[in-house]
C-alpha cells in the first residue's frame, strides 16, 4: 500500500535501440499471422470476384448485403445476447472460485488452481462433445431424470441455444479465472480486517471492500468471455444443433458452404468491429473505474 | 480489576501445527487512557497479542475483557476498537474522507453528521486539506495520519497501533512519534501499540512490557524498567550496559574477575555468584580509588552531547558515555579511570555458588 | 564453403528429381477423404497405374470440396495439382474463376459416353459418380423402416431424426419435395419448403456431430438423411445397426466431378487418368465397390448393385438429375432459405 514505486526507468537512445531490436522477432511474428491475414481479409470483405482474389475491383456490395439483410441483424443481436448471457454466467460462476483461490492459504492453493484451469489442456471440441454426452437426448441428466421416472420424454437440454450457452460457459470459465486471478492484485486480506475493524460485517466487507477492489478482475474476465464467446462457432455449431446462429456459424457457413468469401470476409470484418467497440467502450469504463 | 479498563488474562495462542505457544500465559491490565507499549524481538508475540484483542484471531486460551466485559466471544467488527496497521492498509478505491468517514457510515452515523466528524479528526492529523485525494496519491506520514485519523474517528474503546511507524523514514518517525503521543494523551483513548524499537517505546508508553519468546519478561513504566530491569534479557534489551559477574566476597561487594572488587546495594550471601550491570551513563572520569577501574582508551565514538568510549581493563571491556560538557575529554590511548556510585550498580541475578 | 555445399546439394536434388522425372511423370491427384480415398486407390488409380507405368499417381485427400477450391485458388498462376475431384457445385463455381481447362473427345474418348448433363461448363468439369440422398436408420429402434420422404414427418420419429441440410444434402433435397408435391424446381421451392416445416419439428439436430452416419449408428437418432455411398458402406461393416431405406419417390446424387486444373505441369497423363476414370469399366467397378451411381451410359449394372445404390425398381425408375449449372445459380439462396424458413424456426 506504500505509495513509493520503482523510480521510473529512463529509456535512452542506446537502449531504445536495443529494444527495438529486440522487438523485431516479436513485431515480424505478429506482422504475418495476425495483421497480414487481417489486411487480406479486409481486402477480400471489399473484392468483387466471388473467390476474393486480389486485383481486381472494389464493391462495398458485400457490407451493403450484410447490413441491409434484417437476418444478419438478429444474428448479430444473437450474437451479443450469447456473449452477454455466457459472460454473465461465466463470471457468476468463476468469481467464488477465483476469489476462494486468491484468498486461500492453503499449501494446496497452487494444485487447486491447476485443476481450475487444468480444462485448458484438452480441446474446446472435446469439451464440446462431453456436454453433448450429458445433455444429449440420452444423455447422463435425461437419462437420471427417466431412470427416476421424473420425465418420460426427454427433455430437450442440447441441440438448442440452451446447451450451446452451457457448454460455452463451462469452456470459457477457465479463461475468466485466470484473468480474474490476475486481476485481483489489489485485494488484501488486510484492508479486510481493516474494514471489520471500523464496524463493517462480513457482508458489508464484501460489498463495500471485495467486490470494489475485485471488480476490474470481474471487467476483464467477462471482456474475455465475452469476445471468446461472440468469436466462438464450433461450440455454438454443434451445440447448438444447427439452431444457433452467430456471426461466428454464418462466416463458417458463408466461407465453407456457400462459397462466398467476400461476404464471410465482410462479416468478419463487421464482428470484428463488434468486438472493437466492446473493448473501446469497455476500457473507457475500466479505467474510469480505476482512476 | 474492575477499575482497569483493559485487561488481558493468561492469554495463549499456539497456531495450529506449531509445537510451542507463540503467546504464552500473558496477562496485563491497563486504566483507562493509558498507553501501552509491547517490545520485544521479532517473532515473539506481540502483533499475535494485538490480533487476539481485536478480534482478528482466536485465542487458544485465557480471557480478554473491556470495560469488565468479557469480549473473546465478540465478533471483530462489534469490538469497537481502533487499529493503525504496519502497511496503513487504506482503502485504496476511496478518497481520504471516504476511508475516515468508513467506520462512521458502518455505524449508521447519518450523512450530515459524518462531514463535520470526518473533517474535525482530519483536521487533527493535519490532513484536512487533503479530504478529496485518493490515499494512493499520499505519502507515507500522510497515508499514517490517515490511517489514524480512520481509527480514532469512530471513537473507539482501544486504540491497538501494530508498528505504526516502521515504515517511515527517521525524521518523520520522530515527528510522528511525538503527534501520537499528543493526539492519543488530547483524546485520552487507551491504546497498545506494538514496536521493537525500544526508544520509541520509551518515549510514547506509559508503561512498558518487554517480552520474549511469548512471555511477557517485565511490564512497567519506562523509568522501572530501564533502571530496574527484571533480568538479563530485559536488561539487555532496553538500553546499553556493562554486564559484570562475580563471587560474592562481603556483604554488598563482590570480586570480579579480571577488574577487583565491585560494590553495589543489594543483599546478596555471601559465596554466591552474582550478576550486576553497570549502565555505561552511570561511569564517570574519577581518580583511581574504591568501585574505579582504570585502563587505556581503545575507542572513542563522539555523539555530540555524548561521548562513548571504551577502556580495556584485565582482558574485559567497559563501555561509558561521558557528556562532553563535563570538562577535560579523554583521547584514544589514555589512560583514564572510570568510577561508578555503589547506588548506580545494577542487581540482576543472584546463583548459589 | 556452405554456399558451395548448398549448390552441390542443390545439384543432386535435381539430379534425383530430374531421374524421377525419367521414370515417372507424377500426377497430382487432389479428391475427397475416407472410404472414398480407399476405394479410388484401389479401383481406379492401382489398376490405371498398372496400365500406365509411366505414369506415377498421387493422390491426396482434402477434406472437403471447399478446401481444395481454396488450394486451387492459391496456386492458380503454378498449379502442383492436375486433377481436382470436387463437388459439382464447387466445380462450376471454380469454372466461373477459370480454374479448370475445357476437355475434348480428341484427348479423352470416352467423353463420348457420358450423358449431357454430366458434361458440364462445356466440358470443364465431368461428372463422374453420383452419390444418392438417403435415409438412414437405426435397425434396433426402427422395427418398420420407413419408405417414402414424407414419413420423416411421421409423429413417432419426433426428436429422433437428424437432418444436416444447410449444404448440398438440403439443396437436393428441395427438387425430390418439390417433385413429391408436384412442382417443378425451376418455378418455386416454397412446396419443398413447407413439406421441410413438416417434417421440421421431428428434426433433433441440423448439425449431427461428428457427422449424419455416427448419430443413427449410437443410437442418438432413429433416422438420418445422408450419403447413400458411405451408408452402404457402413451397412455391410457395422454389424446390421445401420441401414439404408432408399424412398420409393427416388432420389438425386450428389454430384463428383473430375477436372484438369488449367496451367497442369502434367496435362497429357493427367487426360489420360481422366479418360480412364471415365471409362464405362472404371465407373463399374466403382459403381459395384463403392455403391456410388456410375454416370458412363455404358453401364450395365446388375440388379442387386442398382437397387442397393437406387433402391427398389419404383425408385430406380423415379431417380432423377438436376441442371447443375442452373442450382449453382440459386444454391446459396435456396440454403439461406432453407436456414431462416426451417432451421431457424425448428
Ligand atoms: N498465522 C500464523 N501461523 C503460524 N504461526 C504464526 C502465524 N503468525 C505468526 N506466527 C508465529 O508466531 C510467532 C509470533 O508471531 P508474531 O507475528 O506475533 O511476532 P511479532 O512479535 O509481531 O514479530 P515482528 O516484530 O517480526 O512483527 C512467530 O514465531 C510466528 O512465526
Ligand atoms: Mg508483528
Amino acid at each position: 500500500m506504500s505509495a513509493t514505486g520503482a523510480p521510473a526507468q529512463q529509456i535512452t537512445g542506446s537502449n531504445r535501440f536495443m529494444l527495438l531490436i529486440l522487438l523485431v522477432p516479436g513485431l515480424l511474428a505478429l506482422m504475418t499471422t495476425f495483421l497480414l491475414p487481417m489486411i487480406w481479409l479486409a481486402r477480400a470483405s471489399f473484392s468483387t470476384s466471388s473467390m476474393a482474389a486480389f486485383g481486381g475491383g472494389m464493391t462495398l456490395e458485400h457490407y451493403h448485403a450484410a447490413l441491409t439483410d434484417p437476418f444478419y441483424w438478429k444474428v448479430a443481436m444473437n450474437t451479443l445476447s450469447l456473449g452477454v448471457t455466457v459472460s454473465f454466467f461465466a463470471v457468476i460462476l468463476s468469481y467464488p472460485i477465483a476469489l476462494f483461490l486468491t484468498r486461500s492459504t492453503s499449501r494446496w492453493r497452487g494444485v487447486l488452481t491447476a485443476l481450475a484451469v487444468a480444462p485448458l489442456l484438452t480441446s474446446a471440441v472435446v469439451r464440446t462433445y462431453g456436454w453433448m454426452v450429458i445433455l444429449g437426448d440420452r444423455g447422463v441428466i435425461n437419462g437420471t431424470l427417466q431412470a427416476l421416472s421424473l420425465t418420460t420424454d426427454p427433455v430437450r437440454l442440447s441441440n438448442n441455444t440452451f446447451g450451446a450457452t452451457v457448454a460455452l460457459v463451462e469452456i470459457l470459465m477457465p479463461y475468466s479465472i485466470l484473468a480474474m486471478l490476475a486481476g485481483f492484485g489489489r485485494l488484501n486480506p488486510q484492508l479486510e480486517e481493516a474494514a471489520s475493524m471500523l464496524g463493517a460485517s462480513k457482508l458489508r466487507v464484501f460489498w463495500r471492500i471485495i467486490l470494489p477492489l475485485s471488480l476490474p478482475g470481474i471487467l476483464t474476465g467477462a471482456l474475455l468471455v465475452f469476445v471468446l464467446a461472440i468469436s466462438a462457432f464450433v461450440t455454438p455449431r454443434l451445440m447448438g444443433g444447427g439452431r444457433v446462429f452467430v456471426l461466428g456459424t454464418e462466416v463458417f457457413q458463408e466461407a465453407t458452404v456457400t462459397l462466398n468469401w467476400p461476404l464471410a470476409a465482410a462479416l468478419s470484418v463487421v464482428l470484428l468491429a463488434l468486438f472493437s467497440s466492446v473493448i473501446v467502450i469497455y476500457q473507457r469504463a475500466l479505467r474510469r473505474l480505476e482512476a | 480489576m474492575s477499575e482497569h479498563h483493559v485487561v488481558v488474562d493468561n492469554l495463549v495462542k499456539t497456531y495450529p501445527g506449531a509445537a510451542t505457544p507463540s503467546v504464552d500465559h500473558v496477562s496485563f491490565a491497563l486504566p483507562k487512557g493509558e498507553m501501552l507499549a509491547l517490545l520485544g524481538p521479532s517473532g515473539c508475540g506481540k502483533t499475535t497479542i494485538l490480533r487476539m484483542i481485536a478480534g482478528l484471531i482466536e485465542p487458544t486460551s485465557g480471557a480478554i475483557q473491556l470495560n469488565g466485559r468479557e469480549i473473546s466471544q465478540t465478533p471483530v467488527h462489534k469490538r469497537n476498537m481502533g487499529m493503525v496497521f504496519q502497511a496503513y492498509a487504506l482503502f485504496p478505491h476511496m478518497t481520504v474522507a471516504g476511508n475516515v468517514a468508513f467506520g462512521l457510515e458502518m455505524r449508521g452515523i447519518p450523512h450530515s453528521e459524518r462531514g463535520p466528524k470526518v473533517q474535525r479528526a482530519l483536521d487533527m492529523v493535519k490532513l484536512g486539506h487533503l479530504g478529496d485525494r485518493r490515499v494512493t496519491q499520499l505519502s507515507g506520514g500522510q497515508q499514517q495520519r490517515c490511517a489514524i485519523a480512520r481509527s480514532l474517528v469512530i471513537e473507539p474503546e482501544l486504540l491497538l497501533l501494530d508498528e505504526p511507524l516502521s515504515n517511515l523514514d527517521a525524521k518523520l518517525r520522530d515527528e510522528m512519534r511525538d503527534e501520537i503521543r499528543e493526539i492519543q494523551s488530547r483524546t485520552g483513548v487507551t491504546a497498545i501499540f506494538v514496536t521493537h524499537d525500544q526508544d520509541e517505546a520509551l518515549s510514547m508508553a506509559d508503561r512498558l512490557a518487554v517480552m520474549s519468546a511469548g512471555k511477557i519478561e517485565q511490564i512497567g513504566t519506562p523509568r522501572e524498567i530501564f533502571d530496574a530491569p527484571a533480568n538479563e534479557f530485559v536488561a539487555g534489551f532496553i538500553g546499553a550496559g556493562n554486564f559484570l559477574s562475580g563471587r560474592v566476597t562481603a556483604p554488598g561487594e563482590a570480586e570480579i574477575e579480571g577488574l577487583g572488587p565491585l560494590r553495589f546495594e543489594a543483599p546478596a550471601r555471601i559465596g554466591s555468584q552474582v550478576n550486576l550491570m553497570v549502565r555505561p551513563h552511570r561511569f564517570k572520569l574519577a581518580a583511581p580509588g574504591p568501585n574505579a577501574f582504570t585502563g587505556q582508551v581503545d575507542s572513542l565514538v563522539y555523539r555530540g552531547q555524548i561521548l562513548t568510549l571504551g577502556i580495556s581493563v584485565g582482558g574485559k571491556r567497559l563501555t561509558a558515555d561521558l557528556h562532553t560538557h563535563a570538562g577535560h575529554l579523554p583521547a584514544k590511548g589514555e589512560t583514564v579511570t572510570l568510577a561508578v556510585a555503589p547506588g548506580d550498580v545494577t542487581f540482576l541475578s543472584e546463583a548459589a555458588a | 564453403m556452405t554456399k558451395r555445399l548448398s549448390l552441390s546439394l542443390l545439384a543432386l536434388l535435381a539430379a534425383s528429381g530430374a531421374a524421377h522425372a525419367q521414370d515417372k511423370t507424377p500426377l497430382n491427384v487432389v479428391g475427397f477423404s475416407g472410404v472414398f480415398a480407399e476405394n479410388y486407390e484401389k479401383f481406379i488409380i492401382a489398376p490405371f497405374e498398372a496400365a500406365h507405368p509411366d505414369i506415377d499417381v498421387i493422390y491426396q485427400p482434402s477434406k472437403n470440396s471447399a478446401e481444395t477450391l481454396a488450394l486451387l485458388t492459391l496456386q492458380r498462376s503454378d498449379p502442383t495439382v492436375d486433377v481436382a475431384l470436387i463437388d459439382v457445385s464447387v466445380a462450376i463455381k471454380a469454372n466461373g474463376e477459370g480454374l479448370f481447362a475445357t476437355l475434348d473427345e480428341a484427348s479423352v474418348p470416352n467423353l463420348a459416353d457420358q450423358p449431357d448433363w454430366a458434361r458440364i461448363d462445356g466440358d470443364k468439369s465431368i461428372a463422374f459418380s453420383q452419390d444418392n440422398l438417403t435415409i438412414l436408420y437405426n435397425t434396433e429402434t426402427v422395427s418398420e423402416p420407413p419408405t417414402s420422404w414424407t414419413d420423416l414427418a411421421d409423429p413417432k420419429y419426433k426428436g429422433k431424426i437428424a437432418a444436416k441440410l444447410a449444404d448440398t444434402r438440403g439443396v437436393i433435397l428441395i427438387p425430390i419435395l418439390n417433385k413429391i408435391a408436384g412442382a417443378d424446381y425451376k418455378d418455386s421451392i416454397d412446396p419443398a419448403i413447407e413439406l421441410m416445416n413438416q417434417f421440421a419439428p421431428n428434426v433433433s439436430t441440423w448439425e449431427p456431430a461428428p457427422d449424419c452416419y455416427a448419430v443413427v449408428q449410437s443410437g442418438e437418432v432413429d433416422l438420418s438423411i445422408c450419403w447413400n455411398g458411405r451408408s452402404q458402406y457402413l451397412h455391410d461393416t457395422q454389424g446390421g445397426i445401420i441401414g439404408v431405406s432408399a424412398p420409393k419417390e427416388g432420389s438425386i446424387g450428389q454430384t463428383n466431378t473430375i477436372n484438369l486444373v488449367e496451367g497442369s505441369a502434367h496435362a497429357d497423363a493427367a487426360k489420360a487418368f481422366i479418360n480412364y476414370a471415365l471409362s464405362a469399366e472404371a465407373q463399374a467397378t466403382f459403381a459395384e465397390q463403392s455403391f456410388y451411381g456410375p454416370v458412363n451410359s455404358k453401364v450395365e449394372l446388375s440388379p442387386e448393385i442398382a437397387e442397393r445404390i437406387y433402391g427398389s425398381p419404383e425408385a430406380q425408375a423415379a431417380q432423377m438429375s438436376l441442371d447443375w449449372p442452373w442450382i449453382a445459380t440459386v444454391y446459396s439462396e435456396w440454403i439461406q432459405r432453407i436456414n431462416r424458413e426451417v432451421i431457424a424456426f425448428n
